[in-house]
């Protein structure tokens, strides 16, 4: 076993602010599964002085990742938003007077997870997708001359009508029906067109709204926003915009996504803020 | 932080090492304070240290079925047996530059293998295992080829107590005139091992499994195979292993080959039974949590378990705390934490991979300490989970994950 600090035994065994913090306004997350270490930092930030007034975490790893977890919540207790956000994790592995070398990522998922937290209090979006302002949205489908790999008419009939649409469709009539909101919000952005074939589009429209409730399970939920070339805007909201466990999902969409229509496509998911 | 006094500590790491049984203790004790002569030394000190080697080559020989004592070189150990073994196959088969063996096999044999690869040219067949740690025995005939120099599989897993069947597969390998070394270190001792029965050319073991001192390995090496050193110097070992015998630690060894061999029936059912009890007490008491490789054909001392979302790191440390040593399936990798070979090669599911868990008992555990760990594990996970984000009262707290990566046991 790791030569643990007595600081960080202490902090595994006796974790300070540990569970949901019911009303938090500012959630970060950080590490996966999959990687063994999870962070989700809850705070409740106080709006008019931005003081950071409550502190809990929800942590899956070793003792120093549950350790490390705890003292981030002690030293952004009572701090403002402005000082905990000079927070690095050399001061988290300080105030645990050290951690082992093999350890030391624990502290940089303490330190992204307070930052995406910060980020979420400011409305911003931590992970950004790309974003090019010059980069128009789509306008009208244009449907190029030979699609690379067209689904067979049947089949590409059957999706669309399993997708809600009207044969002769656009996508953006298609957007419109599925998500009026998206469609309405990027009516007004205009340039010039990079196509996608209705067909693929319809597959698109199709693959995700029959992962909806996937996402609804847990009282979230994706909806389409538009694509443009090969990438494939959606939005998430509920629970799954703030869940460490959707980017999984979602790889899972756009894989079903690329191996629908042969070739690769990136699926960029935008968070819903209130 | 020290352990609470209160209760006596309970250790099940036995695959780790062992306790020294006391009688070998004893029998160590004169030979560093009486006949600590060097046993090559033509005087009264060395001919008892002499003898206590001679005393110690007989008793393993006996316990592993070898047809003579002068097929027992010691060693320093497990490594240095399967690195001996290795290197000589390779050395005294000139065209023959290819090994077989398998993706489960403890570092000791993969670092080495790596290395030969890397730096000497010698080409590696590592063989997959199924979900349950099991050779896959079709890959294992593909490898085999008059290329093959020697075949090295583990006669049982130390992670999770998986038996190969050495007997057949050194037949396989013996069809193509390679040699067939296996790595015993967790199962001499622990579970019967014939070397004559499995038709072994090489086998290394290591007492300080089976409650001997450590520092103190064997190799077995079959009559009449091709063979060179691996250190070479003086005459110890008939030529075969050049250094000092570090004769307390061998005639320790013997003692603990001995009491090995007397106890081992009794042995075997006692602790298969303690161990199943803990079993299935875990698998009662704790929710989405499996039990990792083949029940019907592991060692009897061995659980492994994989614990759903949660970290295996943290149910050991809080086990130490409460006085019960444990080890977890998890290996320092590269500046992380990663689940061990052997976890990777079993195809684990990702969410339970970093929840696995060793526990190894011994013939010194008792029903009392494993009521104890039932009393104490359950909850310990239980808190664990409270913590994570990836928990909630119900169980799994996954949106999206399919359902095919967190299996109901």
């Amino acid at each position: 076993m790791f030569d643990y600090s007595d600081k960080v035994k202490e902090y595994f065994f006796q974790p300070r602010n540990a569970g949901v913090l019911e009303d938090a306004n500012a959630v970060g997350e950080a590490g996966s599964l999959a990687g063994g270490d999870a962070l989700k930092l809850m705070l409740r930030i106080n709006p008019l002085s931005e003081m950071i007034e409550e502190a809990r975490f929800l942590s899956h790893g070793g003792g120093s990742m549950i350790a490390c977890s705890s003292a981030l919540t002690e030293l952004v207790r009572g701090k403002s938003v402005d000082a905990a956000s000079r927070l690095t994790p050399a001061d988290i592995a300080e105030f645990l007077d050290g951690l082992p070398p093999e350890k030391m990522h624990c502290t940089e998922s303490g330190a992204k997870a307070l930052a995406a937290a910060i980020a979420a209090f400011r409305g911003e979006t931590p992970v950004a997708p790309e974003r090019r302002p010059a980069q128009p949205a789509l306008v009208t489908i244009a449907v190029p001359p030979k699609p690379r790999r067209a689904a067979p008419p049947a089949a590409a009939a059957m999706a669309a009508r399993q997708a809600g649409a009207a044969p002769g469709m656009t996508l953006r009539e298609l957007i419109a029906k599925n998500n009026p909101l998206a469609a309405m919000a990027e009516a007004e952005e205009t340039g010039p067109v990079e196509p996608v074939s209705e067909t693929d589009a319809e597959a698109i429209s199709r693959i995700i709204t029959e992962m909806r409730p996937v996402f609804q399970r847990d009282k979230g939920d994706i909806e389409l926003l538009d694509i443009k070339g090969r990438q494939v805007f959606v939005r998430l909201s509920g629970t799954c915009a703030s869940c460490m466990m959707a980017s999984q999902t979602l790889a899972g969409v756009q894989k079903r996504i690329m191996e629908t229509l042969g070739r690769p496509f990136r699926l960029i998911p935008s968070t819903a803020r209130a | 932080m020290t352990h609470p006094a209160a209760a006596p500590r309970i250790y099940l790491d036995n695959n780790a090492t062992t306790r020294v049984a006391d009688e070998a203790l004893a029998a160590m004790w004169p030979l560093y304070t009486e006949s600590y002569g060097n046993a090559s030394s033509a005087h009264g000190f060395g001919a008892e240290a002499a003898a206590g080697l001679r005393a110690a080559r007989k008793a393993l020989a006996a316990l592993i079925g070898a047809e003579s004592e002068a097929e027992i070189v010691f060693t320093s150990g497990g490594t240095e047996a399967n690195t001996t073994a290795i290197r000589a196959a390779l050395a005294v088969q000139e065209g023959r530059r290819e090994i077989v063996t398998s993706m489960v096999e403890h570092p000791a044999i993969l670092q080495l293998c790596d290395a030969l690869e890397k730096y000497e040219g010698v080409k590696v067949h590592r063989i997959p295992v199924d979900g349950e740690g099991r050779l896959e025995i079709d890959a294992y005939r593909a490898a085999l080829s008059d290329r093959v120099a020697v075949v090295s599989l583990m006669w049982a897993n130390n992670e999770t107590g998986v038996l190969f069947p050495v007997e057949g597969l050194a037949e396989l390998a013996h069809d193509f005139g390679a040699l067939f070394h296996t790595d015993a270190v967790q199962a001499v001792g622990k579970t019967p091992v014939d070397v004559r029965a499995a038709g072994v050319d090489m086998l290394s073991l290591s007492a300080h499994k089976f409650h001997g001192p450590k520092g103190v390995g064997a190799l077995y090496l079959k009559k009449n195979t091709p063979f060179q050193p691996l250190l070479r110097g003086g005459k110890q070992e008939r030529g075969r292993r050049a250094g000092t015998e570090n004769a307390p630690g061998i005639t320790g060894a013997g003692k603990a080959a001995e009491l090995a061999a007397a106890h081992m029936a009794a042995d075997v059912a006692r602790i298969a039974g303690l161990r199943d009890r803990l079993e299935a007490g875990i698998l009662e008491a704790v929710p989405h949590v499996r039990v990792l490789g083949d029940r019907r054909d592991r060692l009897a001392n061995t659980l492994c378990l994989a614990f759903d979302l949660v970290e295996g790191e943290g149910i050991v440390m809080k086990l130490d705390r409460a006085g019960i040593a444990a080890s977890t399936g998890s290996a320092c990798a590269s500046g992380a934490v990663e689940p061990s070979h052997v976890i990777r090669a079993m195809g684990v599911p990702f969410t339970a991979a970093h929840g696995a868990v060793r526990l190894s008992l011994s013939r010194l555990t008792t029903e009392d300490e494993i009521a104890r760990v039932l009393e104490i594990l359950p909850p310990i996970v239980a808190d664990l989970r409270a913590l994570s984000p990836f928990w909630s009262d119900n169980g799994p707290n996954l949106p999206g994950l399919a359902p095919a990566s967190l299996q109901e046991i």
